[in-house]
């Protein structure tokens, strides 16, 4: 049986940041996640790389981590980084005394932000309301999730790291005060496993407190649901947020071809039964069309929900999201430990921490180093520069490519169909779609949409998602009749949540992707069989 | 004597068609549309009737399902045939009849039986007469051997997958035992555009036709399905090239990315050109009523931005299609109350109640929008609220009471509602 210095449940951004710290500190290393990475709470955040602004009057201590780390991923992730720059601006209707508890909190808690004249706001982003009281200008951006818990799993992949998605922990084996081993669900293989363990690190962010009852362990986690909803094309150039305390759709994030409006903060039981309501969803979009009155002319592509995992009690907005770590000693098991709470700004902190606590219990030595060694796939302008200027034709294909996975685009960029385009929305190539099954553990579609963003354009999936089924029975060997069936539920789960927005011309390209599967394709027929 | 003024509002089939027809008895047909709709988007099939919904099956002969529909309330099929099924398939017969030559060229018909013809996803669907260069799509009781051919440079057709789809396909809903292969074709160009061009020119065309031939006689084959790439003109110099031979090159209806919808659509366009008739693009339109008479139209040309008025029109023709085509749109108010309303008119066709979205199920479910549209008598009249508006007209798929998505029966619904509102309107004009 397989030994290994640590065992990661959760193959989030914050397991996956683990894995990649412990890996390069020269320990065995295996993370396992029961389905995909990132499909928890880091891939249904905004992907926004926090100046910390956003917590500064009532929770300074996580505006400190934001900020402080904000300039770290700025060094270590850059590739992956749209250097946005964001914005706060007041309303009318906002509170009048929050501007100046917002500017002493950026002064103490070391948040860059810079005063703008209300006509400079709007000079920088012509589509806000024009109505605004007072603006500032902070350190936000933006940053791929999906990819930045990819990369830090390739690294520690890299540096040995054992690395399983689709596996399920079901339980845990104990001698006295310790747990031994791991039993895992391999979903793929469709095989029960064990594997041996020195420590273990539960990383599973809404659902910690299911692991931890696997130990008979009881965690103050409350799963807490955050929707989002995602609009065609860039309204803004830069994130936008509300001048006022943490609410409701306050946030606006240019993301890749799209701008993400988030959030909402509901308390939920079932970290697997998070869906959006309708309730949210209206409320998302009235507040966003508060911020950006044009938002009312755009077309809305899709509506998301994820869970947090907010460590102690209250209602949602009153909980902080800094992270805790609980050491399971006091439970009993002295080499279990759960971290839980955080952002994904935070993630390589949280990981940091996490991962000295193992250091020490195992007895080791080796220090951290995630702070300066890049994520791979690296580079600098230079570079790309020079790239670009050595391609014969399409360079915006390339540029597309190089946008999400860096340097690493260049595993895949001379294969002959790197040309062949099979998603026009994001320029998806089938080389890119091949090299993310054989090299990044997708499976499924849904995991080529997070690695490579297939589907995630204007069509959400009608003119992409079948050809790309081909590739992935290529690859896989997978049923086909399975394949179109999980295709049809993917369009499904991409639809339903959108009901609440679905007028205008978002309803007639839904009617329009519909009628194709049901007119020419003659789907309905192949869903019973 | 002044020619009798008929507008016609909306250029997919039943816009196109009723305005043939209207021109070819001599009355001055004008035509207003906003661009492409349903018609160029389809996949070129002509169905008629494809799927009964209270079997929940495909239908092999539509006449089976035709008693079903035809008892329904307000579906257009029953409305204009006095839910008679004699009249029925008279109507079918004569609007069929009266198609024009150069449209009736491209289509084999089987208006007795649907076929079942293999669509380019791999799926078979039934439909009641196919475009003559899909001929090899449909399936036969004859034992033959398909390739599924594709492109090297064509990304958005997988034969490979296509192949092995339609063979369990075939094997899970038990059709007819169809040996299929498939084979990609590198002809060195990328791209759908590049190719489509690249197969225009007829000496390329040649050298095409012998890589089939060589497959053909390699792998014994004897029909080649490949998406529908082709203008008509070129698919009949292929025609030339197929009779010569042992095998056939045939196209398969296909999805958004080909062309067998544009086809049809810019074979309309050429018959009215052919006849006549005057079109031209619009960006708004406003029809005014008075009483129970349209009065007045008002349009902005799309090309010169220039506002036309016309009080000088015997009778209207309405044929937006539905959300597709962009004739229906659903609205939201302030807040997001979701409501349908008519493009031209400006009318709330029926509050749905949509707030919370209409697809309730989901997304296989019935759809009230799809089953929403304008109301007519069985004179074709437009019946708003109370009135019936004896010179307003409508056709096609912007008529309520049925969803041509389930039902399988776009083209025939144009077909029939269009060849109605011209009977009527030569009626209300003499």
């Amino acid at each position: 049986m397989k030994r290994f210095d640590a065992i990661i449940i959760g193959g989030g951004v914050t397991g996956a940041g683990i894995a990649r710290d412990l890996a390069l500190r020269g320990l065995s290393v295996l993370l396992v996640e029961r389905k995909d990475f990132a499909s928890g709470a880091t891939g249904g955040c905004h992907g926004l790389l926090h100046s910390g602004g956003r917590y500064v009057v009532k929770d300074p201590e996580s505006a400190k981590e934001c900020a402080k780390e904000n300039i770290i991923l700025r060094k270590i992730a850059k590739h992956i980084i749209d250097d946005t720059g964001g914005l706060f601006i007041a309303l009318k209707e906002d509170p009048e005394d929050y501007p100046e508890k917002f500017l002493r909190g950026c002064k103490s808690t070391g948040v860059v932000c810079k005063s703008l004249l209300p006509s400079e706001a709007l000079k920088l982003e012509p589509n806000i309301n024009p109505d605004i009281r007072e603006a500032f200008w902070v350190n936000d951006a933006s940053i791929d999730p999906f990819l930045l818990t990819l990369l830090n799993l390739l690294d520690a992949h890299d540096s040995g790291a054992v690395i399983k998605n689709y596996s399920e922990v079901v339980g845990f084996i104990t001698r006295g005060n310790e747990i031994t081993r791991v039993k895992i669900l391999d979903h793929r293989k469709k095989i029960l496993e064990e594997f041996q363990a020195d420590t273990i690190v539960n990383a599973a962010g809404a659902w910690t407190g299911k692991i931890a009852a696997l130990a008979g362990i009881t965690l103050p986690i409350q799963p807490n649901q955050g929707t989002l909803i995602v609009a065609t094309d860039r309204i803004v150039n830069r994130v936008i947020n509300r001048l006022r305390p943490p609410s409701d759709g306050d946030i606006i994030v240019p993301h890749h071809t799209t701008s993400i409006l988030g959030t909402t903060s509901v308390n939920i039981t079932d970290p697997d039964k998070a869906f959006p309501t309708q309730e949210e969803v209206l409320k998302l979009y009235r507040e966003g069309v508060k911020t950006i009155p044009k938002l009312r002319n755009y077309r809305f592509i899709r509506v998301y929900a994820a869970v947090r995992p907010l460590v102690g009690a209250g209602t949602g907005r009153d909980i902080s999201r800094t992270f805790v770590i609980f050491d399971h000693e006091n439970d009993g098991f002295s080499n279990f430990i759960t971290i839980a709470g955080g952002k994904l700004t935070t993630y390589r902190l949280m990981a940091e921490k996490a991962s000295d606590i193992v250091m020490k219990k195992l007895g080791k030595s080796g220090k951290c180093v995630t702070h300066k060694e890049p994520l791979p796939g690296f580079y600098d302008e230079k570079e790309l520069t020079k790239l670009l200027k050595k391609a014969k034709f399409m360079p915006e294909i390339l540029l597309k490519a190089f946008n999400k996975w860096g340097l690493l685009a260049r595993r895949f960029l001379r294969d002959p169909e790197f040309n062949d385009i099979v998603c026009e929305c994001e320029m998806v190539s089938k080389a890119e779609i091949r090299y993310a099954i054989k090299h990044t553990w997708a499976l499924r579609i849904s995991d080529l949409r997070r690695r490579t963003r297939l589907s995630m354009g204007p069509c959400q999936g009608q003119n992409c998602l079948l050809p790309s089924l081909g590739i992935i029975h290529e690859e896989t060997n997978r049923e086909e009749l399975e394949l179109v069936k999980e295709y049809l539920k993917y369009l499904e789960g991409r639809f339903s949540p959108l009901k609440p927005l679905l007028y205008g011309s978002q309803a007639r390209q839904y009617i329009f992707t519909l009628s194709i599967l049901r007119i020419l394709g003659n789907f309905d027929k192949l869903r019973g069989l | 004597m002044s020619e009798h003024k008929i507008i016609v509002v909306g250029m997919g089939f039943s816009g196109a068609y009723a305005a043939y027809l209207l021109k070819k008895t001599g009355y001055d047909v004008i035509v207003l549309h906003k661009g492409f709709g349903a018609t160029a988007f389809s996949s070129g099939c002509f169905d008629i009737l494809g799927y009964s919904i209270e079997k929940g099956e495909y239908l092999e002969d539509f006449k089976e399902g035709i008693d079903e529909v035809l008892s329904k309330e307000n579906h257009p099929y029953a409305i204009v045939t006095d839910a008679s099924r004699t009249k029925f398939e008279k109507m079918l017969n004569d609007a069929w009849r009266n198609l024009p030559e150069d449209l009736k060229a491209i289509y084999i018909n089987n208006r007795n039986k649907n076929w079942f013809v293999i669509t380019q996803l791999g799926t078979i669907k039934p439909t009641a007469a196919i475009q003559a260069s899909m001929k090899g799509a449909m399936i036969s009781e004859e034992n033959v051997s398909i390739c599924i051919t594709g492109f090297k440079g064509d990304p958005g057709f997988n034969p490979s997958f296509v192949a092995k789809l339609l063979r369990s396909y075939i094997q899970a809903l038990s059709f007819p035992n169809i040996e299929v292969t498939h084979a990609i074709i590198d002809i060195g160009v990328r791209g759908v555009e590049e190719l489509s061009y690249y197969i225009n020119i007829r000496n390329n065309l040649h050298d095409l036709y012998k890589k089939f031939k060589q497959l053909a006689r390699r792998n014994r084959i004897d029909i080649f399905l490949i998406p529908a790439l082709l203008d008509l003109e070129t698919f009949s110099l292929l025609k030339d090239l197929n009779e010569e031979s042992d095998f056939l090159i045939s196209e398969m209806p296909s999805g958004p990315r080909y062309y067998a919808g544009f086809r049809l659509q810019r074979l309309l366009s050429r018959v009215l050109d052919d006849t006549g008739v005057r079109y031209s693009r619009v960006k708004e339109l406003q029809v005014t009523l008075e009483g129970e008479r349209a009065k007045e139209v008002l349009w902005r040309d799309a090309i010169s931005d220039k506002t036309f008025r016309t009080q000088d029109f015997e009778a209207i023709v309405i044929a937006t299609g539905d959300i597709i085509g962009g004739g229906l749109a659903i609205l939201a108010d302030e807040s997001l109350n979701k409501y349908l309303q008519d493009t031209v008119f400006n009318y709330r066709i029926r509050n749905l109640g949509l707030e919370g979205g209409f697809a309730d199920s989901y997304i296989w479910g019935d759809h009230e929008v799809l089953r929403s549209g304008l109301i007519i008598n069985e004179s074709s009249q437009v019946i708003m609220g109370e009135n019936v508006l004896e010179n307003v007209f409508a056709c096609g798929s912007v008529l309520g009471g049925y969803d041509y998505t389930r039902e399988l029966n776009g083209l025939g619904v144009a077909l029939i509602t269009a060849y109605n509102v011209v009977e009527n309107i030569r009626r209300l004009v003499s």
